[in-house]
């Protein structure tokens, strides 16, 4: 954190625009707008966990998002901007379960890559803390065919499902509830549309120190109906490339994405696959059933993932983990999804997680109301089946990976204006 | 050449005993194969200009012509054809029929041109693949993603061979990225298949992307820029 800068650049910023905006008031397009998000989770101690570790029976979570932007247009450039304040509470000084503090994420939370630290924290306690964060700022335009945007912005690789492997950048953990935005990371992206749905792109990412960054090339595709992605480079010290896809055949939805990792040998114990390579996929497919329910199976593998459960205990402490890039622990999992509008403004649904190495299961029930124009709020829950596990001060002994995980439920609201 | 004309056109509404310039005194071209946007806030006539050139209303005074046809001397069942035949429409959120699949949802436009059936399957087919959604002309809008429905939702509009598409505040109610990727499908169009576009907004973002911004205030246009 850098609060003697953080507040400068911001304080600089706004005087900037304003200054363009006083001065060119009947030639610039200036646009804001505020979103809050709520979320509220309750869930229970973990069956193996000891009261040690979290004394309470049951334990409460809430966090608070209040999200200000705006998108000034002038001189053929565009400039967008979006800070967030964010408060996290929870009852217990010791949940073991830090993401769930954080606003209901069972996974914990990726670490954006970024290379300015805007980030002030105003509280910062066991049971609390208060964070202002520069989410966005950046700046677009466009030269013939070819789009320019420099600065803090979000950035999406891969299909966005449930799942995935190729967002490697920021992505969010399965099955957060709290996915409306994307974290800003500082980047340089080059794009070019290439007929008439085809579109290139170079993307720089920039990280603390540099090394870390990402320098990636993507290449979007739409062909007979499916979506293709491909997508390369080196990310985190590490090359990779991989392949997205997402569109319909026949009646099916069809979606996926493989990619193929460069290996850090002192940083990651190998724990299957290829020695110079790891290998990580996900295909699964959609299907339209009557009284309009659409269900998806998917199936995952990921040679980062363990192939037995005594491995559960160190897994998290690879790489891949660490970094806040991927968050399933085991090698194999099947993945179920329904979905059915139960009323134009209702929409409910099931997403189940199989793990095919521990037989645990993870289920995650929410319904959607659309409760005003620019309102909405989400019911959900989480429920973990399978083995439990052992968690004291001095052992930790893993059976499952789902088995003792929280079970709970919650509410998440959002409102824009 | 020029698609539209609008010449020293003006729109009143009357309010109480207040009389309202929605439009005073507008001159614009548009030409064939343009990607422009009426900017300005809000109440400063951009929706009503729209309507007029769209046909939907008409000027006080003044004169819109489309390809060459003048829209004022037209009577209201000749200006549903003009509009049926010469202008495409994107609905903010789509606006697709639920009730009617992919492909009869672009079929409509053609059905009611008196486009005969034989043709239907070849002029649809290719927009469609074109768009990258061949292959889903069976689905009905639910069992669309959001990205596909919007893709069905522009063939639906150059269906027909317009001369122009209007869209009123096409980003409206969407997300940056749905918007983004609505932007760069129109974009495509135009820079790949000449479609004009022209379509009002505030929103800074359709603005950036545009290649023309007329620029609108209290019913005049305030300044016209032309990007390279």
């Amino acid at each position: 954190m850098i609060p003697g800068i953080f507040p400068k650049i911001i304080f600089l910023i706004m005087i900037l625009c304003l200054t363009i905006i006083a001065d060119n008031a009947e030639a610039i397009d200036f646009k804001y707008g505020a979103a809050l998000r709520q979320n509220v989770l309750l869930f229970n101690r973990p069956a193996g966990v000891d009261e040690s570790l979290m004394p309470e029976k049951s334990i409460g979570s809430s966090s608070t998002s209040l999200r200000l932007y705006e998108n000034l247009y002038w001189q053929g450039v565009l400039l967008s901007a979006a800070i967030e304040t964010k408060s996290n509470f929870i009852s217990s000084t010791g949940s073991i379960f830090s993401g769930l503090g954080s606003g209901g994420s069972l996974f914990g939370t990726s670490q954006p890559l970024e290379h300015w630290d805007a980030t002030f924290d105003y509280i910062t306690g066991d049971s609390s803390n208060l964070r202002t964060r520069l989410e966005r700022l950046d700046v677009t335009w466009s030269m013939g065919a070819y789009d320019f945007d420099i600065g803090r912005q979000p950035l999406s690789l891969g299909t966005s499902h449930f799942v995935g492997v190729l967002d490697v950048v920021a992505p969010f953990a399965p099955g957060d509830p709290d996915a409306t935005y994307k974290p800003g990371v500082d980047a340089v992206r080059l794009r070019r549309m290439v007929g008439m749905t085809g579109e290139a792109e170079i993307i720089g990412v920039g990280s603390k120190p540099w090394e870390y960054g990402a320098v990636l090339g993507r290449f979007r595709l739409l062909y007979k109906g499916v979506d293709f992605e491909f997508v390369g480079g080196r990310f985190r010290q590490r090359g990779f490339g991989g392949v997205g896809w997402e569109g319909g055949i026949s009646d099916y939805g069809i979606w996926g994405e493989l990619a193929l990792f460069d290996r850090k040998e002192n940083e990651e114990k190998w724990r299957g696959g290829w020695s110079e390579a790891a290998f990580s996929g996900v295909a699964g497919i959609d299907v339209n059933l009557p009284v309009d329910i659409k269900a998806g199976g998917a199936l995952m593998y990921q040679d980062f993932g363990v192939r037995n459960t005594d491995d559960l205990v160190d897994v998290y402490d690879d790489a891949p983990f660490r970094e806040g890039w991927v968050f399933l622990a085991s090698a194999g999992y099947g993945l179920v999804t329904l979905h059915r509008q139960m009323h134009p403004l209702v929409n409910a649904d099931i997403a189940g997680l199989v793990n095919l190495v521990d037989s645990s299961t993870l289920w995650q029930p929410m319904i959607t109301i659309s409760v005003g124009d620019n309102a909405d709020m989400s019911l959900y829950g989480w429920i973990g089946t399978g083995k439990e596990n052992t968690v004291t001060i001095t052992k930790t002994e893993m059976n499952s990976e789902f088995g003792s995980l929280p079970t709970g439920g919650g509410f998440y609201a959002r409102w824009f204006f | 050449m020029e698609t539209i004309k609008i010449s020293e056109v003006t729109k009143n509404f009357q309010e109480g005993e207040h009389v309202v310039h929605a439009v005073n005194g507008v001159d614009i071209t548009i030409e064939n194969g343009e990607f422009a946007a009426l900017a300005g806030p809000s109440g400063s006539g951009k929706t009503t200009l729209l309507n007029l050139i769209g046909g939907l209303d008409r000027p006080t005074s003044g004169e819109i012509s489309i390809d060459g046809t003048q829209l004022s001397k037209r009577k209201d069942n000749e200006l549903t054809e003009i509009r049926l035949r010469k202008i495409g429409f994107v609905f903010q959120a789509y606006n697709l029929i639920p009730v009617l699949t992919a492909y009869e949802n672009v079929q409509f436009v053609l059905q009611v041109q008196g486009v005969p059936e034989r043709e239907h399957h070849d002029r649809i087919m290719p927009i469609l693949e074109d768009l990258g959604i061949k292959g889903l002309e069976n689905r009905f809008p639910t069992q669309l993603s959001g990205g596909q429905q919007q893709r069905v939702a522009v063939a639906r509009a150059v269906v027909g061979n317009p001369t122009i598409v209007l869209a009123d505040e096409p980003t409206a109610n969407l997300d940056s990225e749905t918007s983004k990727s609505l932007l760069d499908l129109m974009r495509r169009l135009n820079t790949e298949k000449g479609v004009t576009f022209l379509f009002s907004t505030h929103d800074p973002m359709v603005i950036e992307r545009a290649r023309r911004v007329i620029r609108l205030r209290d019913g005049k246009v305030q300044a016209d820029e032309r990007k390279n």
